[in-house]
């Protein structure tokens, strides 16, 4: 794999940076293949660190170029871990930002150029884009029109008018990383702010994804700031997730918050009695479905729906994935059989399943509340648009 | 003594405040009284003097009696502070500990507390125990005996002052009827209100601390009392049947009620009629009391409770000029065949009808362990040689679907054992039918189940997968209920703590759990010793001598300043979640599912929808 | 008004359907317009409005029953007006129509290549799929999957009035894709069986719904009961300005309920040939521009006309 990334690093000047940077690619490429590393918010704070370092020590002649690599590094790592949403989700964060930079760029540098049609630029500037994608505001939109466009422009246009500098491109490129780091170490206020008004007194909840820190966090707050005394409901979430639950049912007794824990067996028994249904996830696609990593919780979440209860689901914004889930079972994870079946007979072998992580439709969600405002999953795909851009969707392959 | 030491010390008392008046004539009141205290202590002095005693003396005798006195005080304060805060604890781990939810049901605390009671009550009035505090005995037995024995634990010791009121009658007499009497009337006399209280007879110290407090209930104690009475009626076979039960060694409304039938056919067959009463009349009673003891263990299944009312009315037919003999044999036979109709023909029909359903080479998915739904299944691949592939759903704690899974397994079907977490794969992996156990069907249409079926009923519902239940008609109920939380039973919250595979039966079996808790309360007991010998400057030194005496395999807690060392399975998160007031387990056993959820229900009658329940029990009312 | 009589739009219309097989409506539509625009040759913007909103009036008369015109003629008025508006430059935008007629057409067949390679993740191994009504974009995506060997079969329904179900069947069938044909009143049966359902559409409504071949609400909604997905195949330029509140809510010449005597056999079968089906029942569209939940495809209407 590090063979492939070598021509794109031809350029450099500076062979030790460049074996440096992918000593360390390589090695969180194997943590992540290993899952020594796990959990969305470790994976995308470490992905941006690498980012940081992977963008000072490469080469690149040509802006282009650059993005070129780092869809390269984004595949790479994408596919050491097709199911940890994290990496993938911050490095097309960081691309958006990049390509919203060019086309700024752009813009600037064609309306300061002398033009004998200033329409006819504008025109151009509308319906075309030197890197195949149009304005930011209406990506769909105006793709509609793409139909009765002019062809579009040559991206030679580009090199000549060009008035930002590799340095500035760089420096744009790293503050939007350390704004993508504050943001990510930031989520819990804006979160709590909204969530909190959710929650009313002498409510029961029920949670069943207790390695969910947001939630954890937010419960505490609740008690302690905003003093509403209610009881939590957390299921166990065997075989894998059990040592959370108790560790998470403590922790919230610990605050002084009344704290059940329930086998995975009673949640239907007990749903006619529960308020509300908090749910923490690992990736929210764009369909408004999400993946949760325990297992039982989209069961959990059909029963909520048989008994109207409302689910909502905490995501901080770098959980969401511009990602379709055409097929759920490539991105469900499953586990070793050794969980269920500990001893076994050898002469009467029994098949199991053992999932780790688990997809909830949207239908069965109610709202999402992420630190920018709560919305309908229906409208998970706009904030998706607003963040990511179509072309970076699927970093294998050819931007088209 | 104490009105004259008093008045020496005006520092310490308080100083009595008059209610009315301005502030000149409290001072002057003060005043007043000041110089009175001065003048008597003058004049007790000068008689001192006269008596030879110093002032110095004097003065330092009434010192040595102030700190006298202050230091009693105090130390009352501190042992009132202590039995308040004793008691606070225990009345605030009593209330917190049964959860909102759940609070009108009774905890298997409770029961396991009766159990013992009652238990140690009855197997053993002569044996001792050897428990960490030294030789112990229960103090019936030394009532019965009539020797005073002597205990060395500090739980007979507090209640030194019953012994003596049932020795004395024991001494007198020794016909049975009135020891009981006797019996009866000194338990009565025993009052709750010492703070330590340990009045239930057979209590030994291996009962763990939970089960003391819970032991402090009016209701439960009374309840004991009441059995206790009545302990000489009851089978020695029905005292074992109801210990298996409450270890969930019988598991299931069918085997259940099976072994209650076979332990009735031994009791009837044993029984006597006493003098001066009827066979018809007295053995309904002599019956009753076994029963009070099997609900101990647990509530009565639905099954269990049709069997016994069929039977009271069997008894009842009885003709009362046929000799003892004869009426005991018959209704032994009625029982055996009362037990082959209703559930083994029955069983036999409804697998019959079942395999109708079935078609060749489908997928079946089970929860939990049913014994008509194993047979339907052997029934289906080894005599209709039907290829049938079956997906074992199981949830913890009890964990009956390993049991099922491997007995299907070993007879050749094709199994695959999942937890219920997995319940969305399951589904998507193509299933064509549901089939579940019921513990019994409501007037209503509701199924009342293990806990977890009504969550695959509905998943499958969704899905358009019908569902099937198979249910003897011994099953179905008169009573009526809309949700799972009105009517439950409660298990044993313990057996959530450890995150483990095995059911609680395996637990509990054969790893020496009375050898470890010998051995932690001998810990404790050491410890305890060590504090309170040695000054605060040794305490760590023997804390640590204390640690080093004790198992390797246990964790060692990092502070070693009177911190409670945990048992061996300390790996458990939870294993003093009893401390943590607001954190609680509830692990309940059974649900609830709507019938809407419910395409069949498929019986020895034929098939109905679950609506019509309430119509089978109407037309076959002599025998539901 | 009278010389522009010579300038027949709709027979324009219908001769370029003709001349080129592959050309859907709308984008024949929108030649037809820019022929008429290049034959009028307007040079105001109020002559320009006028004359598209004519031509489009005509045309939308003659040719009964075609929402997917409708959603062509549309587009174009749209696109011409939001130019006008922000450029007031209609010189250059009308020679760019001009000179890139062939360009539109080849887009658009291009279009249909795009959906295929979107849509081809839904297609799985051993799959069977219900699909209803002959819609080409339906047609491509089921071939590309084809030829990328993916297992799957094909259950066609007949679409009656219409001879839709047997072409379909017939062109699957050269393709070498396991086929059967069923009668529509069959569909409640098989539903069960059945993985996803794809249909195309004429119109895509403004709340997302879709306008297609009558039959389609019907199976939408046993999908629907049976939990099975529902997608829709279809171009981005088929985003039509309506908005029906139900499944008759469609402007049609005929009545859908006649009760009069009929005399002759064949008008037996003469009853409505287009139906609306709801976003609730959709599962998602796939487009050109993507996959698309229905919320989505309405907000993207909303924006186009409510600017």
């Amino acid at each position: 794999m590090s063979s492939q990334s070598m021509p794109s690093l031809v350029h450099n000047n500076n062979p030790n940076a460049v074996t440096e940077i992918e000593v360390s690619i390589d090695s969180f490429i194997a943590k992540l293949k290993r899952r020594q590393i796990s959990g969305s918010y470790i994976i995308a704070l470490e992905t941006l660190q690498l980012l940081k370092r992977f963008i000072s020590a490469v080469r690149w002649s040509h802006v282009n170029e650059l993005i070129a690599q780092i869809r390269e590094l984004g595949n790479r790592l994408e596919k050491a871990n097709p199911t940890a949403f994290g990496c993938g989700n911050v490095i097309k964060r960081i691309l958006a930002v990049l390509r919203d930079e060019i086309e700024e760029d752009m813009k600037e540098s064609q309306n300061a150029g002398a033009s004998s049609s200033p329409s006819a630029n504008n025109l151009n500037d509308r319906n075309s884009s030197a890197v195949g994608d149009v304005s930011q505001a209406e990506p769909l939109i105006a793709s509609m029109f793409n139909l009765l466009q002019k062809p579009e422009q040559n991206s030679q246009d580009f090199y000549e008018s060009k008035s930002k500098t590799k340095t500035d491109f760089r420096q744009v490129v790293i503050q939007a990383i350390k704004d993508l780091i504050d943001e990510i170490k930031n989520i819990d206020d804006g979160i709590q702010q909204i969530a909190i008004d959710l929650i009313h007194d002498h409510e029961i909840l029920l949670t069943p994804t207790p390695e969910s820190k947001t939630v954890l966090k937010f419960l505490i707050r609740a008690r302690e700031r905003a003093n509403r005394t209610f009881t939590v409901l957390v299921t166990e979430g065997f075989p894998n997730n059990t040592q959370n639950a108790h560790d998470f049912a403590k922790k919230l007794a610990q605050h002084d918050i009344e704290t059940i824990i329930i086998p995975d067996s009673a949640v239907f028994a007990l749903m006619s009695r529960v308020g509300k249904v908090i749910i923490g996830t690992k990736t929210v696609f764009i369909n408004g479905g999400s993946i949760v990593s325990s297992a039982g919780v989209s069961s959990v979440c059909e029963c909520a729906r048989e008994f109207k209860t409302p689910v909502f689901a905490v995501a901080g914004l770098y959980k969401l994935s511009p990602l379709y889930p055409f097929n759920v079972e490539k991105f469900v994870e499953f586990g070793g059989s050794q969980h269920i079946l500990p001893r076994m007979d050898p002469r009467n072998r029994l098949d199991t399943i053992n999932k780790i992580t688990d997809y909830v439709p949207p239908e069965n969600i109610d709202i999402y509340i992420t630190n920018i405002g709560g919305f309908a999953p229906s409208f998970i795909y706009r904030i998706a648009w607003d963040n990511y851009k179509q072309i970076d969707v699927h970093l294998d392959g050819k931007q088209k | 003594m104490s009105e004259p030491v008093a008045e020496t010390k005006p520092s310490i008392e308080k100083v009595p405040q008059t209610p009315a008046g301005g502030d000149e004539k409290k001072l002057t009141n003060k005043e007043l009284k000041e110089l009175k205290r001065q003048e008597k202590a003058a004049k007790r002095s000068a008689k001192k003097q006269a008596s030879g005693i110093s002032v110095e003396q004097q003065q330092s005798q009434a010192q040595a009696k102030r700190d006298k006195k202050q230091h009693q005080r105090e130390k009352q304060q501190q042992e009132l502070k202590k039995k308040e805060q004793q008691q606070q604890k225990l009345l605030n781990n009593k209330n917190v500990k049964k959860t909102s939810l759940f609070s009108h049901l009774e905890t298997t605390e409770e029961r396991r507390a009766t159990l013992l009671a009652i238990g140690s009550a009855l197997n053993s009035p002569r044996a001792a125990r050897i428990t960490a505090a030294g030789l112990m005995v229960p103090v019936v037995a030394s009532a019965l005996s009539g020797a005073k024995v002597y205990t060395t634990s500090n739980l007979a010791n507090n209640i030194s002052s019953v012994p003596d009121t049932i020795n004395q009658p024991a001494d007198s007499s020794d016909s049975t009827v009135s020891n009981n009497v006797d019996l009866a009337k000194s338990l009565a006399s025993i009052s709750l209100e010492s703070n330590e209280v340990n009045v239930v007879p057979g209590v030994s110290s291996i009962i763990p601390h939970a089960l003391k407090k819970s032991l402090e209930t009016p209701e439960l104690v009374s309840n004991i009392k009441e059995l206790l009475i009545n302990k000489d009626f009851i089978h020695p076979v029905i005292s074992s049947l109801t210990f298996n039960l409450a270890i969930y060694k019988i598991v299931g409304s069918i085997p259940r009620c099976i072994a209650m039938l076979e332990a009735f056919q031994i009791v009837i067959q044993d029984y006597k009629t006493p003098k001066g009463t009827t066979l018809s009349r007295n053995l309904t009673n002599y019956l009753s009391h076994q029963i009070d003891l099997l609900k101990r263990a647990r509530p009565l299944s639905v099954t269990m409770g049709n069997a016994i009312r069929w039977l009271k009315q069997e008894i009842s037919h009885i003709d009362p000029s046929t000799p003892d003999n004869e009426a005991k044999l018959d209704l032994c036979e009625k029982i055996g065949l009362f037990a082959k109709e209703k559930i083994e023909l029955a069983d036999q029909l409804i697998i019959e009808n079942a395999s109708n359903q079935i078609e060749d080479r489908s997928t079946i998915v089970t929860f939990g362990s049913s014994k008509v739904l194993t047979e339907l299944i052997l029934h289906n691949t080894n005599v209709l040689k039907k290829d049938l592939e079956v997906i074992v759903v199981d949830s913890r704690p009890l964990f009956e679907g390993k049991k099922m899974a491997t007995v299907l397994r070993e007879n050749g079907v094709k199994v695959i054992y999942t937890l219920i977490t997995s319940l969305d794969t399951v589904f998507n992996m193509g299933v064509d039918y549901v089939f579940l156990g019921a513990h019994s069907i409501l007037s209503n249409g509701f199924l009342y189940s293990r806990a977890g079926t009504a969550m695959i009923a509905m998943s499958a519902k969704r899905r358009n997968i019908p569902v099937l239940v198979c249910c003897e008609s011994l099953k179905f109920s008169q009573r009526v209920q809309l949700d799972s939380v009105t009517y439950n039973e409660l298990a044993d919250p313990n057996d959530l703590v450890p995150i483990d595979y095995e059911s609680p039966m395996e637990r509990r079996s054969n790893k020496g759990i009375l050898l470890k808790q010998f051995v932690k309360e001998r810990h404790e007991n050491n410890v305890r010793i060590a504090k309170e010998n040695a000054p605060k400057g040794n305490k760590q030194q023997q804390q640590q001598q204390n640690n080093k005496n004790t198992k390797d395999e246990r964790n060692k807690s990092d502070e070693a300043n009177g911190k409670e060392l945990n048992s061996e399975q300390s790996e458990n998160v939870l294993d003093d979640w009893q401390k943590l007031s607001s954190l609680n387990i509830v692990n309940i056993l059974y649900d609830l599912t709507p019938p809407e959820y419910i395409k069949k229900v498929i019986t020895e009658f034929g098939a109905l929808p679950p609506s019509s329940v309430p119509v089978i029990l109407r037309e076959y009312k002599g025998s539901a | 008004m009278s010389t522009t009589d010579d300038f027949d739009i709709t027979e324009t219309y219908l001769k370029f359907l003709e001349e080129d097989s592959e050309m859907t409506m709308p984008i024949a539509a929108i030649e037809a317009l820019v022929t008429l625009v290049r034959v009028k040759n307007p040079t105001t913007a109020a002559e320009v409005i006028n004359l598209i909103k004519s031509g489009a009036e005509v045309l939308v008369k003659s040719i009964p029953n075609s929402v997917s015109l409708r959603a062509g003629c549309d587009i174009f008025m749209r696109f011409v007006l939001r130019n006008l508006h922000l450029y007031g430059d209609w010189e250059s935008t009308k020679q760019h129509l001009i000179e890139n007629g062939q360009l539109f057409v080849s887009r658009a067949k291009l279009s249909r290549d795009k959906i295929a390679e979107i849509g081809i993740d839904f297609v799985s191994d051993d799959d069977i799929i219900l699909v209803h009504g002959y819609s080409r974009a339906v047609a491509s995506l089921l071939t590309h999957a084809a030829n990328r060997f993916i297992r799957f079969r094909c259950i066609v329904t007949e679409a009656r009035p219409t001879s839709q179900g047997k072409q379909f069947y017939e062109f699957l069938q050269e393709k070498g894709i396991p086929v059967t044909l069923i009668v529509d009143s069959a569909v409640g049966l098989i539903i069960d069986k059945v993985n996803k359902v794809f249909v195309g559409a004429e119109g895509v409504a403004e709340s997302g719904g879709i306008i297609n071949r009558v039959g389609t609400y019907s199976v939408s909604v046993l999908a629907h009961n049976a939990k099975k997905p529902f997608y829709v195949v279809t171009e981005s330029h088929k985003f039509v300005r309506m908005f029906p509140l139900a499944a008759d809510d469609l402007p049609m010449d005929r009545k859908i309920l006649d009760f009069s005597r009929i005399d002759s056999e064949s008008s037996l079968l003469s009853g409505p040939t287009i139906d609306y089906t709801a976003q609730e029942y959709i599962t998602a569209l796939i487009t050109d521009l993507g996959v698309l939940t229905p919320s989505a495809v309405s907000e993207e209407l909303i924006k186009m006309w409510y600017d």
